[in-house]
Protein backbone atom coordinates (compact mmCIF):
# COMPACT_ATOMS: atom_id res chain seq x y z
CA UNK A 1 0.00 0.00 0.00
CA UNK A 2 1.02 3.73 -0.63
CA UNK A 3 1.74 6.01 1.45
CA UNK A 4 1.10 9.80 0.37
CA UNK A 5 3.06 12.41 2.94
CA UNK A 6 0.93 14.03 5.39
CA UNK A 7 -0.32 17.39 5.42
CA UNK A 8 -2.45 19.94 6.96
CA UNK A 9 -5.53 20.92 5.87
CA UNK A 10 -6.52 24.79 7.08
CA UNK A 11 -10.26 25.65 6.97
CA UNK A 12 -12.95 28.82 7.43
CA UNK A 13 -16.32 27.37 7.82
CA UNK A 14 -18.76 30.28 7.75
CA UNK A 15 -22.58 29.65 8.14
CA UNK A 16 -25.58 32.23 7.85
CA UNK A 17 -29.19 31.66 8.98
CA UNK A 18 -31.76 33.04 6.30
CA UNK A 19 -35.35 33.17 6.71
CA UNK A 20 -37.80 30.44 6.47
CA UNK A 21 -35.57 27.53 7.41
CA UNK A 22 -33.24 28.63 4.20
CA UNK A 23 -29.31 28.67 5.38
CA UNK A 24 -26.08 29.35 3.33
CA UNK A 25 -22.97 27.77 4.29
CA UNK A 26 -19.44 29.35 2.61
CA UNK A 27 -16.42 27.49 3.06
CA UNK A 28 -12.53 27.65 2.53
CA UNK A 29 -10.04 25.04 2.95
CA UNK A 30 -6.44 24.69 1.93
CA UNK A 31 -4.27 21.81 1.62
CA UNK A 32 -0.23 21.52 2.26
CA UNK A 33 1.82 18.73 1.90
CA UNK A 34 4.76 17.93 3.96
CA UNK A 35 8.03 17.97 1.78
CA UNK A 36 11.17 17.20 3.14
CA UNK A 37 11.72 20.37 5.50
CA UNK A 38 8.87 22.20 4.74
CA UNK A 39 5.03 22.66 3.32
CA UNK A 40 4.31 23.42 0.13
CA UNK A 41 0.51 24.75 -1.11
CA UNK A 42 -1.05 21.99 -2.95
CA UNK A 43 -4.57 23.34 -3.55
CA UNK A 44 -7.54 25.31 -2.20
CA UNK A 45 -10.84 24.58 -2.29
CA UNK A 46 -13.73 27.25 -2.17
CA UNK A 47 -17.87 26.22 -2.24
CA UNK A 48 -21.29 27.93 -1.38
CA UNK A 49 -23.90 26.09 -0.36
CA UNK A 50 -27.43 26.69 0.38
CA UNK A 51 -29.64 24.51 2.46
CA UNK A 52 -32.93 24.03 3.50
CA UNK A 53 -34.77 22.51 6.40
CA UNK A 54 -37.50 20.12 5.48
CA UNK A 55 -38.81 19.16 8.41
CA UNK A 56 -37.11 18.62 12.18
CA UNK A 57 -34.16 16.96 11.88
CA UNK A 58 -34.04 17.05 7.83
CA UNK A 59 -31.60 19.18 5.52
CA UNK A 60 -30.91 19.37 2.11
CA UNK A 61 -28.30 21.68 0.27
CA UNK A 62 -27.03 21.81 -2.63
CA UNK A 63 -24.47 24.15 -3.97
CA UNK A 64 -20.69 24.61 -5.93
CA UNK A 65 -17.17 24.14 -5.25
CA UNK A 66 -14.31 25.25 -7.30
CA UNK A 67 -11.20 23.70 -6.81
CA UNK A 68 -7.92 26.17 -7.20
CA UNK A 69 -4.76 23.65 -8.20
CA UNK A 70 -1.62 24.40 -10.48
CA UNK A 71 -3.60 28.12 -11.37
CA UNK A 72 -6.42 25.74 -12.41
CA UNK A 73 -10.28 25.70 -11.49
CA UNK A 74 -11.91 22.71 -11.33
CA UNK A 75 -15.81 22.88 -10.52
CA UNK A 76 -17.53 20.65 -8.41
CA UNK A 77 -21.52 20.72 -7.88
CA UNK A 78 -22.52 19.44 -4.59
CA UNK A 79 -25.94 17.86 -3.82
CA UNK A 80 -26.36 17.02 -0.27
CA UNK A 81 -28.73 15.24 2.31
CA UNK A 82 -28.57 15.36 6.43
CA UNK A 83 -30.86 13.94 9.16
CA UNK A 84 -29.56 15.72 12.29
CA UNK A 85 -30.41 13.86 15.95
CA UNK A 86 -29.72 15.26 19.33
CA UNK A 87 -29.39 12.47 21.27
CA UNK A 88 -29.00 12.26 25.26
CA UNK A 89 -25.30 12.34 25.49
CA UNK A 90 -24.12 13.72 21.25
CA UNK A 91 -25.12 15.19 18.29
CA UNK A 92 -25.19 12.86 15.23
CA UNK A 93 -25.58 13.77 11.92
CA UNK A 94 -26.14 11.66 9.04
CA UNK A 95 -24.58 12.73 5.46
CA UNK A 96 -25.46 11.58 2.58
CA UNK A 97 -23.66 13.64 -0.70
CA UNK A 98 -23.61 12.87 -3.94
CA UNK A 99 -21.10 15.39 -6.23
CA UNK A 100 -19.68 15.53 -9.68
CA UNK A 101 -16.09 17.06 -10.68
CA UNK A 102 -16.01 18.19 -14.25
CA UNK A 103 -12.44 18.34 -15.15
CA UNK A 104 -11.17 19.68 -18.01
CA UNK A 105 -9.66 17.11 -20.19
CA UNK A 106 -10.92 14.48 -18.45
CA UNK A 107 -14.17 11.97 -17.78
CA UNK A 108 -16.72 14.18 -14.95
CA UNK A 109 -15.74 12.16 -11.62
CA UNK A 110 -18.80 11.25 -9.64
CA UNK A 111 -18.96 10.47 -6.28
CA UNK A 112 -21.47 9.37 -3.88
CA UNK A 113 -20.65 9.56 -0.31
CA UNK A 114 -21.61 8.57 3.25
CA UNK A 115 -20.74 10.39 6.60
CA UNK A 116 -21.66 9.54 9.87
CA UNK A 117 -20.35 12.05 11.94
CA UNK A 118 -20.62 12.65 15.93
CA UNK A 119 -19.90 15.90 18.64
CA UNK A 120 -19.23 14.29 22.30
CA UNK A 121 -18.79 17.14 24.94
CA UNK A 122 -16.01 16.29 27.59
CA UNK A 123 -17.70 17.97 30.22
CA UNK A 124 -21.49 16.94 31.52
CA UNK A 125 -23.93 15.80 29.27
CA UNK A 126 -24.51 19.18 27.05
CA UNK A 127 -21.93 20.74 25.68
CA UNK A 128 -22.14 24.62 26.46
CA UNK A 129 -20.16 27.59 25.56
CA UNK A 130 -16.15 27.19 26.71
CA UNK A 131 -16.23 23.48 27.04
CA UNK A 132 -14.54 20.79 25.00
CA UNK A 133 -15.68 18.19 22.48
CA UNK A 134 -14.83 15.26 21.10
CA UNK A 135 -15.63 15.09 16.99
CA UNK A 136 -15.52 11.90 15.39
CA UNK A 137 -16.60 10.37 12.56
CA UNK A 138 -16.42 7.91 9.77
CA UNK A 139 -16.72 8.41 5.82
CA UNK A 140 -17.40 6.26 2.49
CA UNK A 141 -16.70 7.53 -0.85
CA UNK A 142 -17.52 5.85 -3.76
CA UNK A 143 -16.52 7.40 -6.98
CA UNK A 144 -16.74 6.62 -10.81
CA UNK A 145 -14.69 8.42 -13.71
CA UNK A 146 -14.70 7.09 -16.82
CA UNK A 147 -16.20 3.53 -15.41
CA UNK A 148 -13.25 3.01 -12.79
CA UNK A 149 -14.27 2.83 -10.14
CA UNK A 150 -12.59 4.04 -6.51
CA UNK A 151 -13.62 3.60 -3.00
CA UNK A 152 -11.75 5.69 -0.05
CA UNK A 153 -12.80 5.49 3.62
CA UNK A 154 -12.33 8.63 5.76
CA UNK A 155 -11.55 8.37 9.92
CA UNK A 156 -11.98 11.84 11.14
CA UNK A 157 -10.96 12.31 14.61
CA UNK A 158 -10.94 16.02 16.49
CA UNK A 159 -10.90 17.99 19.56
CA UNK A 160 -13.04 20.63 19.33
CA UNK A 161 -13.62 23.92 21.86
CA UNK A 162 -16.69 26.29 21.42
CA UNK A 163 -16.14 29.80 22.59
CA UNK A 164 -19.98 29.82 22.00
CA UNK A 165 -22.04 28.22 20.27
CA UNK A 166 -21.86 30.24 16.96
CA UNK A 167 -17.96 30.29 17.47
CA UNK A 168 -15.91 26.80 17.44
CA UNK A 169 -12.84 25.49 16.63
CA UNK A 170 -11.49 21.80 15.70
CA UNK A 171 -8.29 20.44 15.31
CA UNK A 172 -7.74 16.68 14.81
CA UNK A 173 -6.49 13.97 12.45
CA UNK A 174 -8.37 13.13 8.89
CA UNK A 175 -7.30 9.28 8.53
CA UNK A 176 -7.98 8.55 4.57
CA UNK A 177 -7.42 5.21 3.04
CA UNK A 178 -8.15 4.59 -0.89
CA UNK A 179 -9.40 0.70 -1.09
CA UNK A 180 -8.54 1.17 -5.15
CA UNK A 181 -8.38 1.35 -7.74
CA UNK A 182 -4.49 1.76 -6.56
CA UNK A 183 -4.93 1.57 -2.57
CA UNK A 184 -3.36 4.43 -0.86
CA UNK A 185 -3.40 6.40 2.43
CA UNK A 186 -3.18 9.44 3.64
CA UNK A 187 -2.84 11.54 7.31
CA UNK A 188 -3.91 14.98 7.32
CA UNK A 189 -4.15 17.19 10.31
CA UNK A 190 -7.58 19.26 10.22
CA UNK A 191 -7.60 22.85 11.97
CA UNK A 192 -11.27 23.94 11.18
CA UNK A 193 -12.81 27.37 12.87
CA UNK A 194 -16.22 27.38 11.99
CA UNK A 195 -18.25 30.69 12.79
CA UNK A 196 -22.29 31.16 12.51
CA UNK A 197 -24.16 34.75 11.88
CA UNK B 1 -10.44 -6.20 5.37
CA UNK B 2 -8.35 -3.58 6.29
CA UNK B 3 -10.76 -0.23 6.22
CA UNK B 4 -12.71 -2.02 8.90
CA UNK B 5 -10.54 -0.91 11.32
CA UNK B 6 -12.09 2.73 11.00
CA UNK B 7 -15.54 1.86 11.51
CA UNK B 8 -16.79 3.62 14.78
CA UNK B 9 -19.23 1.98 16.73
CA UNK B 10 -22.13 4.24 16.88
CA UNK B 11 -24.81 1.74 18.11
CA UNK B 12 -24.89 2.96 21.85
CA UNK B 13 -28.12 2.91 23.88
CA UNK B 14 -28.79 6.43 24.64
CA UNK B 15 -31.97 6.38 24.24
CA UNK B 16 -33.82 10.13 25.28
CA UNK B 17 -32.96 13.51 24.15
CA UNK B 18 -30.84 15.49 26.34
CA UNK B 19 -31.45 18.16 28.78
CA UNK B 20 -31.30 21.37 27.04
CA UNK B 21 -33.71 22.78 30.09
CA UNK B 22 -30.37 24.35 31.70
CA UNK B 23 -28.59 27.23 29.96
CA UNK B 24 -24.95 25.43 31.29
CA UNK B 25 -24.22 22.27 32.84
CA UNK B 26 -21.17 20.30 34.26
CA UNK B 27 -20.13 17.76 35.48
CA UNK B 28 -19.14 17.72 40.12
CA UNK B 29 -17.70 15.69 41.93
CA UNK B 30 -19.35 13.99 44.80
CA UNK B 31 -17.26 16.13 47.17
CA UNK B 32 -18.63 19.32 46.19
CA UNK B 33 -22.20 17.63 46.17
CA UNK B 34 -24.23 19.08 49.15
CA UNK B 35 -24.17 16.47 52.34
CA UNK B 36 -28.49 16.59 52.47
CA UNK B 37 -28.26 15.39 48.32
CA UNK B 38 -25.54 12.65 49.11
CA UNK B 39 -27.50 11.37 52.38
CA UNK B 40 -31.04 11.44 50.34
CA UNK B 41 -28.84 9.36 47.55
CA UNK B 42 -27.81 6.90 49.85
CA UNK B 43 -31.13 6.25 51.13
CA UNK B 44 -32.38 6.07 47.49
CA UNK B 45 -30.09 4.16 45.84
CA UNK B 46 -27.38 2.20 48.12
CA UNK B 47 -26.15 -0.10 45.87
CA UNK B 48 -24.92 2.47 42.85
CA UNK B 49 -22.97 5.27 42.83
CA UNK B 50 -24.04 8.17 40.76
CA UNK B 51 -22.54 11.25 38.48
CA UNK B 52 -23.20 14.52 39.71
CA UNK B 53 -24.03 18.02 37.65
CA UNK B 54 -24.13 21.28 38.84
CA UNK B 55 -26.63 23.65 36.58
CA UNK B 56 -26.61 27.04 36.32
CA UNK B 57 -30.36 28.28 34.71
CA UNK B 58 -32.80 30.82 34.29
CA UNK B 59 -34.58 29.68 37.07
CA UNK B 60 -31.85 29.17 39.33
CA UNK B 61 -28.62 26.92 40.35
CA UNK B 62 -28.76 23.37 41.30
CA UNK B 63 -27.44 19.94 41.50
CA UNK B 64 -28.66 16.82 39.81
CA UNK B 65 -28.26 13.61 39.31
CA UNK B 66 -29.24 11.23 36.60
CA UNK B 67 -29.06 7.52 36.63
CA UNK B 68 -30.55 4.06 35.37
CA UNK B 69 -32.46 1.97 38.04
CA UNK B 70 -34.94 -0.90 37.09
CA UNK B 71 -34.93 0.06 33.59
CA UNK B 72 -36.42 3.84 34.17
CA UNK B 73 -34.07 6.70 33.50
CA UNK B 74 -34.73 8.69 36.64
CA UNK B 75 -33.14 12.75 37.39
CA UNK B 76 -33.27 13.90 40.80
CA UNK B 77 -32.69 17.79 41.29
CA UNK B 78 -31.86 19.48 44.93
CA UNK B 79 -31.34 23.31 45.55
CA UNK B 80 -27.66 24.73 46.49
CA UNK B 81 -28.08 23.31 50.09
CA UNK B 82 -28.80 19.94 49.34
CA UNK B 83 -32.52 20.33 49.33
CA UNK B 84 -34.28 17.83 47.19
CA UNK B 85 -36.57 19.67 44.55
CA UNK B 86 -37.93 16.94 42.62
CA UNK B 87 -37.74 13.50 41.06
CA UNK B 88 -38.12 13.04 37.55
CA UNK B 89 -38.27 9.78 35.31
CA UNK B 90 -38.25 9.90 31.87
CA UNK B 91 -41.62 7.89 29.87
CA UNK B 92 -42.56 7.00 26.89
CA UNK B 93 -45.64 10.25 25.83
CA UNK B 94 -48.06 6.99 25.57
CA UNK B 95 -47.37 6.20 28.94
CA UNK B 96 -49.57 9.05 30.24
CA UNK B 97 -52.89 8.30 30.87
CA UNK B 98 -55.13 8.58 28.03
CA UNK B 99 -57.49 11.75 28.34
CA UNK B 100 -54.61 13.62 29.87
CA UNK B 101 -52.01 12.66 26.82
CA UNK B 102 -55.59 13.58 24.62
CA UNK B 103 -55.57 17.18 26.24
CA UNK B 104 -51.44 17.91 25.53
CA UNK B 105 -52.26 16.44 22.25
CA UNK B 106 -54.88 18.98 21.58
CA UNK B 107 -52.86 21.54 23.05
CA UNK B 108 -49.89 20.93 20.96
CA UNK B 109 -51.40 20.71 18.20
CA UNK B 110 -53.07 24.06 18.50
CA UNK B 111 -49.63 25.81 19.45
CA UNK B 112 -47.72 24.26 16.33
CA UNK B 113 -47.88 23.18 12.75
CA UNK B 114 -46.15 20.29 12.80
CA UNK B 115 -44.15 18.67 15.42
CA UNK B 116 -42.41 15.62 17.22
CA UNK B 117 -41.48 15.12 20.80
CA UNK B 118 -38.28 14.68 21.74
CA UNK B 119 -38.39 14.19 25.56
CA UNK B 120 -41.48 13.47 27.69
CA UNK B 121 -40.80 13.10 31.47
CA UNK B 122 -42.96 13.19 34.77
CA UNK B 123 -42.01 15.05 37.58
CA UNK B 124 -42.64 14.33 41.19
CA UNK B 125 -42.65 16.82 44.11
CA UNK B 126 -43.58 16.07 47.20
CA UNK B 127 -41.89 15.44 50.85
CA UNK B 128 -38.83 13.55 51.55
CA UNK B 129 -40.33 10.82 52.64
CA UNK B 130 -42.90 10.22 49.57
CA UNK B 131 -40.18 11.08 47.11
CA UNK B 132 -38.05 8.18 48.96
CA UNK B 133 -40.84 5.82 47.52
CA UNK B 134 -39.97 6.32 44.20
CA UNK B 135 -37.41 4.03 44.35
CA UNK B 136 -39.41 0.91 43.91
CA UNK B 137 -42.16 2.47 41.74
CA UNK B 138 -44.55 -0.63 42.48
CA UNK B 139 -44.53 0.59 46.08
CA UNK B 140 -44.34 4.33 45.29
CA UNK B 141 -46.54 6.95 47.18
CA UNK B 142 -48.32 8.25 44.08
CA UNK B 143 -50.93 9.65 45.64
CA UNK B 144 -49.09 12.21 47.91
CA UNK B 145 -46.86 13.29 45.28
CA UNK B 146 -47.62 15.99 42.68
CA UNK B 147 -47.51 15.30 39.40
CA UNK B 148 -46.49 17.22 36.61
CA UNK B 149 -45.45 16.76 32.57
CA UNK B 150 -42.19 18.31 30.87
CA UNK B 151 -41.85 17.96 27.02
CA UNK B 152 -39.64 19.12 25.09
CA UNK B 153 -40.88 19.49 21.11
CA UNK B 154 -39.74 20.37 18.17
CA UNK B 155 -42.43 21.87 16.21
CA UNK B 156 -43.11 24.33 13.53
CA UNK B 157 -44.32 27.60 14.14
CA UNK B 158 -45.58 30.13 11.39
CA UNK B 159 -43.38 28.39 9.40
CA UNK B 160 -40.32 28.09 11.42
CA UNK B 161 -38.68 24.90 13.22
CA UNK B 162 -38.40 25.78 17.03
CA UNK B 163 -37.32 23.32 20.19
CA UNK B 164 -39.77 24.37 22.77
CA UNK B 165 -40.22 23.34 26.18
CA UNK B 166 -43.86 22.75 27.66
CA UNK B 167 -45.13 21.88 31.31
CA UNK B 168 -48.08 20.27 32.14
CA UNK B 169 -50.28 19.76 34.88
CA UNK B 170 -51.50 17.03 35.94
CA UNK B 171 -54.86 16.63 34.13
CA UNK B 172 -52.96 17.90 30.82
CA UNK B 173 -53.68 21.70 31.20
CA UNK B 174 -50.75 23.54 30.03
CA UNK B 175 -49.09 25.40 32.32
CA UNK B 176 -45.82 27.01 30.84
CA UNK B 177 -43.52 27.12 27.63
CA UNK B 178 -40.50 27.95 26.45
CA UNK B 179 -38.27 28.30 23.93
CA UNK B 180 -35.24 26.40 23.81
CA UNK B 181 -32.31 27.28 21.84
CA UNK B 182 -32.28 25.06 18.59
CA UNK B 183 -28.77 22.78 18.45
CA UNK B 184 -26.36 24.20 15.81
CA UNK B 185 -24.74 20.95 13.59
CA UNK B 186 -22.83 23.13 11.41
CA UNK B 187 -20.07 21.53 12.88
CA UNK B 188 -20.90 18.20 11.72
CA UNK B 189 -23.38 18.55 8.24
CA UNK B 190 -20.01 20.75 6.78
Amino acid sequence: MGQTPPGILPALNINKALNKGYSVNLKNEYRFSENVDNLSFELSDLSLIFGKKMGINHHLSMGLLTRIENSNLTPRSIFQYTYLQKLSRFKIAYRLVSDQTFEEKESTLFRYRFRVMTEIPLSGQELNKKEFYLKLGNEYLNGWEAKVHSLEVRGISSLGYEFTPKNKVEVGIDYRYRATPISRSTVWLNACWYLKF
Amino acid sequence: MRYILFLFVFVYSFSGISQVKYEKERRVKVEEVPSEALNFMQEFLPEKKVKWFYEEGTFGNSYETKFKKNGFKYSIEFDTIGKIQDVEIIIQIDEIEGYIYENIKTRLNQILENYSIQKSQIQYVGNIYDLLSLNDLKKAHIQQLGIAYELVVKGKIDGEVKLIEFNFSQTGDLIHQSELHLQNFDNLEY
